[in-house]
């Protein structure tokens, strides 16, 4: 037994069925700290380079 | 109450390390000690800690289970909360898969509660055929079940983000219609009633970010299937409880058959990419321990109520599908190293990083171990028979019992809990569901035995996989085959012969260089030698061995509804005779008070 539902005459198409819109803000999260050591030893090239 | 579980559990683990490593000492020792014997005993300490955390988990489970069984009865009530089910695809079977949607919206339509449920599913699917077959099969679960919930198809064009990025961009376009997410793999199925328990739940516990179902697995048809599912069915529970006590407001969360606060999981889980290229950099591949690190980091509590029964999915049905899971898995949890360490992480959440990580690295440890143990006797040389000036030499001590009582040792960490669950089972009246206490007795010796040997095979798949990842190599995210069939025997070679090779060669360096130690290597260099043999039959249809009872679970005497309306809408739909299956009366599970439509 099939249930047929659609009771107009249009074909049924996927865009009928898509998402609904009610965006909600998703934000990326912080999962690394940042590095020390290429800030250091930039500085530390700055700081040769100016001597 | 929870730090006094968790440093007693900790306590005990390094308890049965520290007796461990005595015992070595004195086995080692006998023929004088070396730097190699010290490798030897760290790596059996480390071992040996692992393996008495998980039996810590039993233990844990075991006593704070209820002495009785008790059924289940839960509570339909009024809510306003709309939740959204969604449901990734992945190039899987879009028949099967869109099976277990019409099930589990026949069984919410039964208790007359489906419109407070929209079904949303999330195709990521790559191969265009799969895709034109998703699109002619929703049409046809649209019209069986459309007049009952909302039910929306969509398939991203490129899939970034994978199955996180599934559900992110889910959240991004729909997320604020929705107080909560069931969130679902392809195979997963849950009963009506636990979803609307599982909302109650979440109503009822405001700072609940995210509650987590133990899934049992269904529909194993093979030898090593039905273990599986025997092994979750049976041990799982007890397992889960101890981990539900261990966790306190920082519980895990598996990828699926759970339900998430929309709201607290888009504050918390909008997952970057980390730096650097695959497979430790780029996509987080296991997502789900870290979501729910990031949950608990924001103050929601996570949690998993093993008492959520009618919740499912299916798992592979042999060994190469299995591992092929594995190596995904391997890798994403490897990942977690470099997660581990993110800021404002609880201190459980990182240890249940370093937990996920040795879980993968525990095999290459026991690998390492056997290794040394061979090489030991040709770095030690030939013994000193003279210690002292005299006629008679003094032969070195072979102290067999000390190795005996370490093996036990080693092996009650594995089987100790096991047998306990059964006698405990025997006691709260579970081991009636299983066929009583005599069969599950002997369904858990069989999956003992089973999984002893198997385990040197899984030992050397893990072994590869982390040295894979540690070589650099992307494992990739290939999709699991649930529905495969039998493995034949040149399939099981090609894809097993170098477990083979590698127990071979193992046995023969032992004869050659560590005699003394043969024996004891048979027991993990022989399953290895007929690796191929043992997948090869691990992969046979278990079905007439199921008829007499083996790895019997309760639900094969008593499959849960959905279940069976699952197996009907497929059978439909593939052509069988049974009659459609969506608006079929199926018995529920006992609800009270009358059901509450929204």
């Amino acid at each position: 037994m099939t249930h047929v539902l659609e009771t107009d005459s249009k074909p049924m198409t996927l865009h009928r069925h898509a998402l609904p819109t009610a965006p909600m803000a998703m934000p990326e999260q912080v999962l690394e700290r940042k590095r020390a050591r290429p800030a250091l030893f930039s500085e530390f090239l700055k700081r040769f380079a100016w001597k | 109450m929870v730090s006094v579980r968790r440093v007693l559990s900790i306590l005990f683990c390094l308890l049965m390390a520290g007796l461990v490593s005595l015992l070595a000492v004195g086995y080692f020792s006998a023929d004088g000690i070396q730097w190699i014997d010290a490798v030897r005993i760290v790596l059996l300490a480390a071992s040996t800690a692992w393996l008495a955390w998980g039996a810590a988990y039993a233990f844990n489970g075991l006593l704070s289970l209820p002495l009785r069984q008790q059924e289940n009865s839960f509570e339909l009530m009024p809510t306003n909360a709309r939740t959204a089910v969604l449901v990734p695809v992945y190039n899987e079977d879009p028949i099967k898969t869109f099976s277990h949607v019409a099930a589990m919206i026949g069984s919410l339509h039964a208790l007359g509660i489906a419109g407070r449920f929209d079904f949303a599913v999330l195709s990521d699917t790559r191969d265009p055929r799969v895709a034109d077959q998703e699109e002619r099969w929703f049409k046809r679960l649209q019209m069986e079940c459309g007049a009952h919930t909302a039910i929306y198809y969509r398939r991203r064009e490129k899939n970034t983000g994978k199955k996180a990025g599934n559900v992110a961009d889910f959240i991004r376009t729909s997320g604020a219609m929705y107080e909560y997410m069931i969130v679902l793999d392809a195979d997963s199925l849950m009963e009506g009633a636990t979803m609307a328990e599982m909302v109650r739940r979440m109503d009822a516990d405001p700072k609940l970010g995210l509650l987590q179902t133990l899934p049992k697995i269904v529909h194993a048809r093979s030898f090593f299937g039905r273990a599986m599912q025997f092994s979750t069915g049976y041990y799982s529970p007890v397992y889960t409880r101890g981990l539900a006590a261990l966790q306190g407001t920082s519980g895990p969360f598996w990828g699926h058959n759970a339900i998430v606060r929309t709201r607290a999981f888009a504050q918390s889980c909008g997952l970057p990419e980390l730096s650097g290229t695959p497979p430790f950099g780029g996509h987080i591949l296991s997502h789900d321990y870290v979501e729910a690190a990031l949950l608990t980091r924001n103050g929601w509590t996570v949690r998993v109520d093993p008492d959520l029964t009618g919740s499912y999915e299916e798992g592979p049905d042999n060994v190469v599908d299995f591992a092929k899971r594995d190596r995904r898995w391997c890798q994403g949890n490897l990942q977690h190293g470099r997660v581990m360490v993110a800021p404002g992480l609880k201190l459980w959440s990182r240890f249940v990083f370093v937990q996920n990580i040795m879980a993968y690295v525990a095999s290459p440890l026991w690998a390492l171990f056997i290794i040394a143990s061979i090489a030991a006797p040709m770095l030690k040389g030939v013994p000193d028979y003279f210690p002292e000036p005299g006629l008679f030499p003094v032969f070195p001590r072979v102290e067999q019992g000390l190795a005996l009582t370490l093996l036990v040792g080693v092996f009650g960490l594995l089987i100790g809990p096991k047998l306990l669950i059964v006698a405990r089972g025997a006691l709260s009246g579970v081991n009636e569901t299983f066929g009583g206490t005599g069969r599950a007795l002997l369904n858990t010796l069989t999956e003992i035995l089973s999984t002893s040997m198997l385990a040197p095979i899984m030992l050397m798949y893990q072994c590869r996989a982390v040295l894979e990842v540690f070589l650099g190599m992307d494992g990739g995210w290939p999709a699991t085959d649930r529905e495969a069939g039998a493995v034949s025997l040149s399939e099981a070679w090609s894809a097993s012969w170098w477990i083979s090779a590698t127990g071979l060669v193992t046995l023969g360096l032992a004869f050659q260089f560590a005699p003394e130690y043969v024996g004891w290597l048979l027991l993990v260099a022989g399953p290895q030698v007929f690796a191929p043999l043992l997948i090869h039959i691990g992969s046979w249809s278990a079905l007439n061995a199921r008829e007499a009872g083996l790895f019997q679970t309760a639900d094969d005497r008593d499959p849960s509804p959905v279940v069976l309306r699952q197996e009907a809408v497929l059978s439909h739909w593939r052509g069988g005779t049974q009659p459609a299956p969506v608006n079929e009366p199926v018995a529920e599970p006992a609800l009270e008070p009358a059901d509450v439509e929204q």
